[in-house]
């Protein structure tokens, strides 16, 4: 007893009380007075973009305008980013003139920096300069950053810096190399290769000629059938490519996969076109292709009179689609409802019909 | 004697231990939680180019899934927040889960609802449905009318209507920031594995709310919500942040949370529990283990949904009974997973830490409150032992809710005027101070007393007026 009572009580507490009640003391006090400090000190980083931000626009527009005095000030990291922020303010579309603050850059030491900074062992540093890049959209960065992308093993710091690839590339045998390190990691969703293959397109169309874009593109349209093709059909469609169009339904006649033919139909809808595939999957026996199909058919000169036959479809989806869609074809659209609603049989038909005019 | 003598200090020593071990636990997890969000605050685009990012890419669309029973104008105000929501592509369900008021009429007529035979998909047994309503004006809304079941009910009979891949579950009393769910996609964006993830969850009291958007965020006035401010900085966003990290987040908040559809499905949705979210969550990680699903359940900090927490104390006291009995409910359920290594770290660690500090936690809390004051009547208490006790549980559990309102402000700077983050942090000390204890008390009942499901009644205020502070 007096053992256990001798370990325990007093040494032990009396320092472990007093260790206790030092350390809240102190720390709170730090916390507290550090709050203060910390406020501050964000506060005046803040400022100090902000300012270096809004210099740095002059200094663009000045360089862009043919001003030769170029960029004096980036000595750091943080002034990169500022001036990373300003050039995607000042939103320079015009070759000329991105050309001149290209040749201007290159004689900072922002590349050294950005180089540095994509080696970090830090991965939030990584992910920042990744972004960076991929908003400076400085082409000299695309051989690099592809090598870290495949090197990579922060799956968030990766997905920048692919995205970051899309944002550099100019020349299509770059958005082949995209497309083939894009294919090649399985962890990325159809969501993100989406981005990434949409921003590269619409670097290509910046930077490279018609012919060779469409060339480029039906290389990659004719790569093994994976879940990036769908993603590159999509976007195709999204970016207006419209000399693609035939070349996309080739692609899904040859492969008639779900996914592949329900992104040619978007693809095609996109851009404007009809084309015998969306009519002919308005028929599937899919519900999900046929919705898809009934969603992409207000282009197809046929498709009122099939839609209305889609109004008698035993799933709800189906018939949801072609009524919402009917609607859309205005003043011929709404009598198609009418005449179901009146002289149809079929109740379920009936009652779609009725909704869809009361939505009207 | 002297046998009675060593079990009292013996008894000593070891609620002294256990109130040191817990307390230098949650110190742990809130310096770790907070370094990790400030880390993975540092790797998240700002707005400017998540706004980017999502114009370009193919953002999986969300099914907004708003259960209500009896909320009245709160529900009015809930569904307008959503519909402002900035996302590509969402529909809202609202379900009206046989509210006995106005709610369904409001809701009727405020959005111009219109009726439509539509069948739901006969994959889960739900109370039966009235009626399936579609908005005029808001074309992707919807409201779901059924016979009252209870929140998961209401839950299950959403996804049987809901068109989407992913879900989002928000309570019908809380507002969404308006980037919240572009947040969420994003990250379902990046991670293909990504089977649930959770928002971070703060306390809406004394924000000021314009046209159902949060326009300002401020400390509250009274000392009950402020003390809660500070528990749910600790607790729910620095603890789930730490329990992330190591892969063994268990629950995730009903008010904000997305989930995959079809593995919700696939363990037939919700179970009808007072914790249906922590055990949606812990019937998910069963699921994937057992069947060899590789997945991530994820907490993801920046995405705030803003909830109201009980203003008045018998309120307060309801929530936590209920939330006690919604634990022993789903650890009971899932005790499968308890110590067993298939479950990796969701089963050797997050399972143990509720099981001993969540679920005995207020039993021992009990003991050593009980035993303290009963000690100090027959004076067996060693001085000593008295204040090492009242520093141990007391001054670091107070030290505790100052560092945790500090650090959130260091990290995620929510709070604009540092005096709010004072005021918190100073009135948030006084949960050890009364506010606990009587917690602690309550939560013990509620252990057992796991027969009753009933939600018990929570006083909510309105938050249609331009201050969403509730009245003192």
């Amino acid at each position: 007893m007096d053992a256990f009572r001798s370990l325990t009580f007093p040494i032990v507490s009396v320092w472990l009380l007093h260790t206790l009640l030092v350390f809240f003391a102190v720390s709170l006090l730090v916390v507290f007075v550090g709050l203060g400090v910390h406020k501050n000190s964000v506060l005046r980083r803040e400022r100090r973009h902000a300012e270096n931000r809004e210099r740095e626009r002059d200094v663009i527009r000045a360089i862009a305008a043919g001003d030769s005095r170029g960029f004096t000030s980036v000595s750091d990291l943080q002034h990169a980013f500022s001036l990373v922020d300003a050039l995607h303010d000042c939103n320079i579309t015009d070759p000329q003139e991105e050309k001149r603050i290209y040749d201007a850059l290159a004689s900072t030491p922002i590349e050294l920096l950005l180089r540095d900074a994509i080696r970090s062992k830090d991965w939030g540093l990584r992910f920042k300069s990744m972004t960076a890049i991929h908003d400076l959209a400085w082409p000299v960065f695309f051989n690099e950053l592809l090598e870290h992308v495949a090197n990579e093993d922060n799956l968030r710091v990766k997905c920048s810096g692919l995205y970051a690839c899309s944002g550099v590339l100019d020349t299509p045998e770059q958005f082949l190399k995209l497309y083939d390190t894009t294919d090649a990691i399985e962890q990325l969703t159809t969501g993100f290769t989406e981005s990434v293959f949409r921003t590269g397109l619409k670097r290509l169309v910046r930077y490279a000629e018609p012919d060779a874009i469409a060339q480029v593109l039906d290389t990659c349209l004719q790569r093994p059938l994976s879940p990036r093709l769908a993603s590159l059909i999509l976007s195709i469609g999204k970016e207006h490519l419209h000399t693609l169009g035939p070349k996309i339904v080739a692609c899904a006649r040859a492969r008639p996969q779900r996914n592949i033919v329900i992104s040619s139909m978007r693809a095609l809808y996109l851009m404007g076109l009809s084309d015998p595939i969306i009519v002919e999957s308005l028929s599937s026996d899919d519900p999900v292709t046929q919705v898809a199909a009934i969603r992409c058919s207000p282009f197809c000169a046929d498709a009122p009179d099939k839609l209305v036959g889609l109004m008698t479809s035993r799933s709800f989806d189906v018939r949801y689609a072609a009524a919402i869609t009917l609607l859309t074809f205005g003043a011929q659209g709404t009598e198609l409802l009418d005449t179901v609603r009146t002289g149809f049989d079929d109740p379920y038909a009936r009652n779609m019909a009725a909704f869809a005019l009361a939505m009207e | 004697m002297n046998t009675i003598a060593f079990l009292f200090l013996a008894y000593q020593v070891l609620i002294l231990f256990y109130f040191l071990a817990l307390n230098a636990g949650y110190t742990v997890v809130t310096m770790l939680g907070f370094l990790l969000i400030k880390r993975s605050s540092d790797a998240t685009p700002d707005l400017e180019r998540l706004d980017d990012v999502a114009s370009l890419s193919n953002l999986r669309p969300i099914s907004v899934m708003v259960p209500c029973f009896n909320e009245g104008t709160i529900a009015i105000e809930t569904v307008r927040n959503v519909l402002r929501l900035n996302y590509p592509q969402f529909e809202i369900l609202v379900i009206n889960d046989g509210s006995t008021d106005n709610t369904f009429e409001l809701l009727r007529d405020t959005f111009e609802l219109v009726q439509i035979d539509r069948p739901p998909k006969k994959l889960l047994e739900t109370e039966p449905v009235r009626g399936v309503w579609r908005s005029r004006i808001e074309p992707n809304l919807w409201l779901i009318d059924k016979d009252n079941g209870g929140k998961a009910d209401a839950l299950n009979c959403g996804l049987l209507y809901s068109s989407y891949p992913l879900f989002c579950a928000v309570d019908g009393d809380s507002l969404l920031e308006a980037d919240a769910l572009l947040r969420m996609g994003h990250q379902f964006m990046l991670d293909r594995d990504l089977i649930a993830a959770g928002g971070a969850v703060r306390v809406l009291n004394g924000c000021t709310v314009e046209d159902a958007q949060i326009k300002e965020v401020r400390a509250p006035s009274s000392i009950l919500a402020n003390i809660q401010i500070a528990e749910y900085l600790r607790g729910f966003m620095a603890g789930r942040v730490a329990f992330d990290a190591i892969d063994s987040l268990l629950i995730i908040s009903g008010a904000f949370g997305i989930f995959r559809k079809d593995l919700v499905l696939a363990i037939s949705g919700f179970r009808k529990t007072v914790g249906e979210d922590m055990d949606l969550v812990l019937r998910l990680h069963r699921y994937c283990v057992d069947n060899g699903i590789p997945y991530a359940v994820r907490y993801v900090p920046e995405p705030v949904c803003w909830t109201q927490v009980p203003s008045d104390l018998f309120s307060l006291l309801g929530q936590r009974n209920r939330w006690q009995r919604g634990l022993v409910d789903c650890l009971w359920h899932n005790r499968v997973m308890m110590l067993n290594p298939k479950y990796g770290n969701a089963g050797m660690i997050g399972m143990p830490y509720f099981l001993v500090v969540e679920l005995l936690g207020p039993l021992i809390e009990f003991i050593g409150y009980a035993g303290f004051i009963a000690f100090l009547f027959m004076k067996r208490l060693d001085p000593l032992y008295v204040q090492l006790f009242f520093v141990a549980s007391v001054g670091w559990g107070m030290w505790l809710n100052a560092a945790a309102v500090m650090l959130d402000n260091f990290t995620l700077h929510r709070y604009a005027r540092i005096r709010d983050s004072y005021k918190i942090a100073l009135l948030g000390t006084f949960e050890y101070l009364g506010y606990r204890q009587l917690l602690t008390v309550e939560r013990l009942i509620g252990t057992f007393q796991i027969w009753r499901k009933n939600w018990g009644v929570i006083k909510r205020e309105s938050i249609t007026s331009k201050k969403a502070e509730p009245a003192k």
